[in-house]
């Protein structure tokens, strides 16, 4: 499978030619400058870019799941996880169905919880050595190798995601793969029976969830596909009769979260660039010719006494 | 620091460095139970509140650590040589405070024995390798800029030379990298717009942390200076050295307000500190703690005098350990959480490991010696 380093895609699209020479004129050789190189770079040499809708996804419709929970044993065998009784997800619980049950009872509805593998993914964006990344074919994957456990995934993920195993004195990250090494879907969405978890590229599952929206109007929340767009859209579509902040889902804009911190991560050059400047600026300008001479004065004094 | 007991070591130790010793010795006991017992068993972190006291401690520790970038840009490249004494001073707490945020990453860290994976893998959008990145240098440059200090005890004299030749370029370059991350700590919560409360939440933030740095450099230097004078018989300080710096504390104080309410009146959010909510009034209390040295400082006579610049530089250190702890953990989403025993007792211990790292530096290395030819103007 190829790889390409697309953490932040807008860096790689926004920098344009005269962009990037603004930003390198800033400064030269500035943290950020290099890393925007390196990935415009990849993006450009890479051509094995796979486009959005034929990566691979999966569709959760939710008003078909009837909370039978093979998905949840489907994976555990296929990961060769732990058993465990945990209400979130957890170090050997890479998804989970949960019940949602209005107060007064007349509504409810199921959720399956894992990993959206978000199309810009906040995790990858945060973790400062790079052991998650967002692959070509749409997962979303964890290399355990690099992980320093700073747990800024953790913090970051807007789903509550990557989680750890605290029992664990040296902790991993755990999290779904999306089973990115098989080749007939996901194990999850083949152990369910029901037809409520489908896995296929996301373009053709986008075009189901959208022809069952259109043959039952009114029958989903807001006649419309979580993730499609939601902050930024993820691989993981959600198909939901009730309100999906009812089932736990977060209030995202269409902006990922990577967009939305871009301005202030792509200011920090023109910061360096234009600290080192001031500073200049100041060191003479502050100077005063008496003062120049005095420093002249007590350097030579200097040598005079090591000499 | 083995290395300096060659000419000779003072023999005294204070009853004060011996408590803090035992409590250093009691945090690296602590230290050890999360080595041995792991995270889970000695913090009450969880997975929807992965970060806590280590964080917070980390935050605090590195913003007021800013006292050595703050004096040495004020020394150094605005040539006001009355402060070189006291910017030693500032130098040096910034590099113990430096090295004690460092040690607190072996605990806090999932896989602390994987640090160096910082030099090989990099993800330079991340803010936490910015972050990381010029902490690092950053350290580097600052062990350079004490190294003078300690070659000259050594009476190293020609390498004392070579280094006096790089001496502006280091500082210039110290400067710009802790401004650089400064701002890049700010960053990290960027990422965070759904959990942290949009009392502190706003694309403002590098700016607020990068100028609340600056800020409580000022007042460090005036609490390390002032209390040094006590344990410290040979500091002296030029006269008006402490209100001048008192003076650039009001400054920077008022602008740090400023932009912060600023922004949230602009964001026309100001009325959430007025809910009485946990949230509201851990704000309302941090800012007190700008308002109140605000203004003591503006007092004509109280400003001049040392037991009140005192008062406003620990408040206003206060108030911006407060503003870290609340952007790192009271403003932000998720399970309950209070330190347990041994996050506690640690993180003590990190703090008393570095008071006694200064005290060590204090009292055998010349903080005070150039007095005379940097004053000789
Ligand atoms: S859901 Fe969370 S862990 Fe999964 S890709 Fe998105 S940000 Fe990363
Ligand atoms: S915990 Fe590991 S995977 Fe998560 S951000 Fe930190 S280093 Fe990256
Ligand atoms: S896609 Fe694979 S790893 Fe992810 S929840 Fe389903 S079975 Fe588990």
């Amino acid at each position: 499978m190829t790889k390409t380093n697309n953490t932040c895609n807008t860096c790689i699209s926004d920098l344009t030619r005269r962009d990037f020479l603004k930003v390198a004129g800033a400064v030269a050789g500035g943290l950020t400058a290099t890393g925007a190189l390196t990935n415009s770079a990849l993006a450009s040499s890479g051509g094995g870019d796979i486009p959005l809708e034929d990566q691979k996804a999966m569709l959760y419709d939710a008003t078909y799941c009837v909370g039978c929970r093979e998905c949840e044993l489907a994976c555990k065998e296929d990961n060769q996880l732990k058993e465990e009784d945990v209400d979130d997800l957890s170090g050997h619980t890479f998804t989970l169905i949960k019940l949602y049950q209005s107060e007064d009872g007349s509504e409810e509805s199921f959720r399956k919880y894992q990993c959206m593998h978000c199309v810009e993914p906040a995790c990858v964006i945060s973790c400062p050595v790079g052991a998650l990344e967002k692959t070509a074919n749409g997962p979303v994957l964890y290399e355990s190798l690099k992980c320093i456990g700073c747990r800024y995934c953790m913090q970051a993920c807007p789903y509550g995601v990557p989680a750890y195993d605290w029992s664990e004195a040296y902790p991993l990250i755990a999290k779904c793969d999306l089973c990115y090494d098989r080749q007939d879907g996901t194990a999850c969405a083949l152990a369910c029976s029901p037809g409520a978890l489908i896995s296929g590229t996301r373009g053709e599952l986008l075009e189901i969830a959208k022809e069952r929206i259109a043959a039952n109007p009114g029958k989903y929340h807001e006649d419309r596909v979580f993730g499609e767009h939601d902050g930024g859209g993820t691989s993981f579509l959600i198909l939901s009769g009730v309100a999906f902040e009812n089932i736990g889902l977060p209030p995202l804009t269409e902006e990922s979260i990577p967009e939305q911190g871009h301005t202030a991560t792509k200011a920090v050059p023109y910061i360096f660039g234009g600290a080192a400047g001031l500073m200049a600026l100041a060191y003479r300008a502050t100077m005063s010719s008496e003062e120049r001479a005095q420093i002249q004065e007590e350097y030579s004094k200097e040598e005079g006494e090591t000499a | 620091m083995t290395t300096i007991t060659i000419p000779k070591i003072k023999k005294e130790v204070p009853l004060f460095i011996l408590f803090l010793a035992v409590v250093a010795l009691l945090g690296i006991f602590a230290m050890g139970t999360r080595w041995i017992y792991g995270l889970g068993a000695v913090t009450n972190l969880s997975d929807t509140r992965p970060w806590g006291l280590w964080i917070s401690f980390d935050l605090a520790v590195m913003a007021f650590s800013g006292s050595a970038f703050s004096l040495a840009a004020l020394t150094h490249m605005f040539h006001r040589y009355k402060y070189h004494n006291i910017a030693r001073v500032a130098l040096i707490s910034g590099f113990v405070g430096y090295i004690s945020a460092a040690a607190a990453l072996t605990v806090e860290l999932g896989r602390p024995e994987r640090l160096w994976h910082y030099f090989f893998y990099w993800n330079t959008h991340s803010p936490l390798f910015e972050v990381g990145m010029c902490v690092i240098t950053y350290l580097l440059i600052l062990t350079l800029e004490f190294l003078p200090m300690l070659l000259k005890k050594l009476e190293w004299n020609r390498m004392l030379k070579g280094i006096h030749f790089f001496e502006i370029p280091i500082v210039a370059a110290g400067i710009i990298l802790s401004s650089g991350h400064q701002s890049s700590l700010g960053s990290i919560s960027l990422a965070l717009p759904l959990k942290l409360h949009p009392l502190w939440y706003t694309p403002m933030l590098p700016v607020i942390f990068f100028i609340s740095a600056l800020t409580s450099g000022f007042a460090m230097a005036i609490l390390v200076g002032l209390l040094g004078m006590r344990f410290f018989k040979d500091w002296h300080f030029k006269k008006g050295v402490f209100s001048g710096l008192g003076r650039y504390l009001l400054v920077f104080l008022s602008i740090t307000l400023l932009i912060k309410l600023g922004e949230l009146a602009y964001a026309g959010e100001l009325g959430l500190m007025f809910e009485n909510s946990y949230q509201g009034k851990m704000f309302l209390i941090e800012n007190a703690m700008y308002i109140l040295p605000i203004i003591i400082l503006l007092i004509p006579k109280i400003n001049k005098r040392r037991p009140w610049i005192f008062r406003a530089a620990a408040l206003s250190v206060g108030g911006l350990v407060m503003h870290r702890f609340n952007v790192s953990f009271v403003g932000l989403a998720g399970a309950q959480y209070y330190p347990t025993w041994q996050e506690l007792l640690s993180t003590a211990g990190l703090a008393a490991i570095g008071i006694i790292l200064f005290w060590l530096i204090a009292s055998n290395l010349p903080l005070m010696e150039d007095e005379k030819e940097a004053s000789s103007q």
